[in-house]
């Protein structure tokens, strides 16, 4: 059936809304939408093939959406801005590849493989399980945010760290490195 | 007047759209040689249902209001059946054809008394900037057939029919009031509010009975997205220059060890002074 738009007036749109933001209040007749229940929050991350077990704070985006970088070199962090590991939809966690000084968290992630597996654990006591399918190196001067954080019909996780040569001029590394992962059947 | 312009600019859109959907397409990871179907369980008094595809179990235990995620199925023709949980007796038996690395909701639909599945082609296509993309599916039974969508109490979608589907339209992302109404009313026999994300596709089902089950709207994220742009600072360049400055975490852990011991030696004064 073809979509007829011919009303006019407007609903009420209220432009942009974040990911996770409150229901909006109902009219006096209207019942809020039934959503199906989303995942719990992430605690915890562990990949075997690298060793790495360790757990997992909350980060912020900004005001562009710009994701801004873990505070704890040794603590990655999941982005609230992103669905919840287990929800359709990519699951954003990034970690520190290096300090100053040297390896922080991440700094094995370029170790991984397609075919590892990545667990997450949840606030409910729960594990699920990511199969790693593709990794890749992409420029930070034009990150592909559509490939990265487009959306997908899957629960999915991106893994994000620095890669690439560091300039001192800028204080930045060329690239992020991504892992993607998908929910394992 | 956000319809009025989705409705000026559809024809455009529709063009964009289906450019986009070639850009974005999700990041196949399974088989290539696959489609993709989730079950959607909207019959009210129905009990929870197993489905299987060409006699293997696709989703076990689809209790009513849930819907699976997507699951890969063998393309071509296949023969869907749907039985109470743990039975082999069929409460639908149906051929359905699905190609390879399209989407599908198979919905289980109507009252138990007569139960019926019907499948839906799923279009994941990203909307524009800004835009959140959305679909009616009708399953409320004994609602108004066909029926009028309302949007902000203005149809949307007029004419769906009980069991049946519209096309997916983008709109733009924000809150909105979604109404079901018998076709030229404006007054919905039941309504519900919802918020739209910008850059996902959703799937607004009807369902209820108006009796046992509460009619009520149903959204569902086909697909979902990040709400974020660009990649995030996480080196300070110390595998490629070691000790090349000073490291803000140093002074944090100074800063913290300093208290540590400031706090002790206070408590030792503490102690000192007791005596």
């Amino acid at each position: 059936m073809a979509m007829a738009v011919s009303c006019g007036a407007a609903a009420a749109a209220q432009g942009a809304t974040a990911r996770r933001s409150p229901p909006p209040k109902p009219a006096p007749s209207a019942q809020p939408a039934i959503i199906p229940p989303t995942a719990a929050l992430p605690v915890r991350i562990q990949i075997p093939s690298i060793d790495l077990n360790t757990q997992l704070t909350q980060l912020a985006v900004n005001s562009t959406d710009q994701p801004s970088a873990p505070p704890n070199p040794w603590v990655p962090g999941w982005y609230p801005a992103s669905p919840a590991p287990g929800d359709v939809g990519p699951a954003i966690i990034a970690g520190h590849l290096d300090t100053y000084t040297g390896p922080a968290i991440f700094w094995r992630l370029s170790q991984v493989q397609v075919g590892d597996t990545i667990l997450i654990s949840r606030a409910d006591g729960t594990t699920i399980t990511f199969d790693v399918y593709r990794i890749q190196a992409v420029s930070q001067q034009n990150f592909p945010s559509q490939e990265v954080y487009g959306p997908t019909p899957f629960p999915e996780l991106r893994l994000l760290t620095c890669a690439g040569t560091w300039n001192s001029a800028i204080g930045k590394y060329s690239q992020n490195l991504v892992v993607f992962g998908r929910l394992s059947n | 007047m956000q319809w009025l312009r989705v409705l000026t600019v559809a024809p455009m859109l529709a063009a964009v759209s289906l450019l986009v959907s070639f850009a974005a397409q999700p990041l196949a990871a399974g088989a290539q040689s696959d489609a993709y179907v989730r079950v959607a369980a909207l019959s009210p008094d129905a009990p929870a249902v197993d489905v299987y595809v060409n006699g293997t179990k696709l989703v076990s235990a689809a209790a009513y209001k849930s819907v699976s995620d997507y699951l890969p199925v063998a393309v071509g023709s296949d023969q869907f059946k749907v039985t109470d949980v743990g039975s082999t007796k069929a409460l639908i038996n149906v051929s359905e054809t699905v190609n390879t690395d399209e989407y599908y909701t198979f919905g289980v639909l109507g009252p138990l008394s007569k139960i019926m599945g019907e499948i839906f082609q799923d279009d994941l296509g990203a909307p524009p900037s800004g835009d959140a993309k959305i679909r009616a599916i009708h399953a409320a039974v004994a609602a108004p057939s066909p029926a009028n969508i309302l949007a902000g109490g203005k149809p949307v979608f007029p004419g769906l029919a009980f069991e049946a589907a519209t096309q997916f339209a983008a709109v733009p992302a924000g809150s909105y009031t979604f109404g079901v109404a018998p076709m030229n009313s404006n007054t919905a026999a039941f309504s519900a509010t919802a918020t739209l994300v910008s850059g996902d596709v959703y799937t607004a089902f009807g369902i209820g009975n108006g009796a046992s089950a509460a009619y009520g709207l149903l959204l569902v994220n086909d697909s979902a997205g990040a709400s974020m742009s660009g990649g995030p600072g996480t080196g300070e360049g110390g595998l490629s220059i070691p000790n090349h400055g000073t490291s803000p975490f140093v002074p944090a852990a100074l800063a913290g060890v300093l208290l540590l011991a400031a706090g002790g030696l206070g408590l030792t004064q503490l102690r000192a002074r007791a005596r």
